[in-house]
């Protein structure tokens, strides 16, 4: 049994993974404009990618376990392939950069959110027809 | 020298001058529109309130995202845009999609 493999695999899961994770950590930044400049269309773009990214990142981490498992019971995995150890600590890295974005990006979008609902009031407000009272009329009119 | 004015010919005058006393539309829209406009600018450069439900922010995040509202402010040109209120509602629903996929990003995290 070739055991170089299985280890090839699982690596290129790993690397996968920490892609995932990188472009979602850009994608968080990217979209941070779209978000101040309440560009709809730009922003739902940038929300579709990251549910996409999301869903891959849930699917290889499932993938993952499988794998661990297998090779846990192959014991095919070296715990000492290089490799693989820098693949973990560039993930651990790039994990902790995406909480950070993701901290900050929930952050700007609560403020976004609270903007947008006195804006809202704000406009409901301006729709109403301001009917000047008789007196106000009555005083316009005189001063014509 | 003319008659003085009867009340019937003083009303029909101030009536009048109800009637086509029309305001400058454009000027109202532009600004309102500047209005609520500067609403979304002061609004998104205060600070966040919390309510005890909530859980409290990331210090180093808020200052962070404070940074990038003020840097984005600086840059801002004021322009009065027109607010249409459909466009709020599609950026209501944006926004509400965007919170989804920071809490999908927070429980994959945690796994």
């Amino acid at each position: 049994m070739n055991e170089n493999v299985p280890i090839a695999s699982y690596t290129e899961l790993l690397q996968r993974r920490l892609d995932a994770v990188r472009t979602l950590t850009r994608s968080l930044r990217e979209s941070q404009n779209a978000l101040l400049t309440r560009d709809v269309e730009e922003s739902g773009q940038f929300t579709e990618q990251q549910i996409d990214l999301c869903n891959e990142i849930e699917f290889l981490d499932r993938d993952l376990r499988s794998a661990d498992e297998i090779l846990a019971w192959a014991k095919a995995l070296k715990p000492d392939n290089r490799e693989i150890i820098q693949i973990r600590k560039h993930t651990k890295v790039a994990e902790e950069q995406l909480m950070q974005n993701c901290l900050v990006h929930k952050g700007l979008v609560r403020r976004a959110k609270r903007s947008v609902t006195i804006m809202m009031n704000a406009k409901t407000n301006d729709a109403v027809y301001h009917v000047p009272s008789s007196f106000e009329a009555m005083q316009s009119a005189e001063e014509a | 020298m003319g008659h003085p004015e009867t009340i019937l010919e003083r009303t029909d005058r101030m009536l009048s001058v109800i009637a086509s006393a029309k305001p400058d539309i454009n000027v109202i829209q532009i600004t309102r529109a500047r209005d609520v406009n500067s609403l979304w600018q002061s609004s998104l450069g205060s600070s966040l309130m919390f309510s005890v439900d909530e859980a409290p922010l990331d210090a180093t995040a808020e200052r962070e995202a404070q940074n990038i509202v003020s840097r984005y402010l600086q840059r801002q040109h004021y322009a009065a845009t027109p607010v249409v209120m459909s466009q709020m509602v599609d950026f209501q629903n944006a926004l509400q999609m965007r919170s989804k996929v920071i809490s999908a990003i927070e429980t994959l995290m945690r796994v």
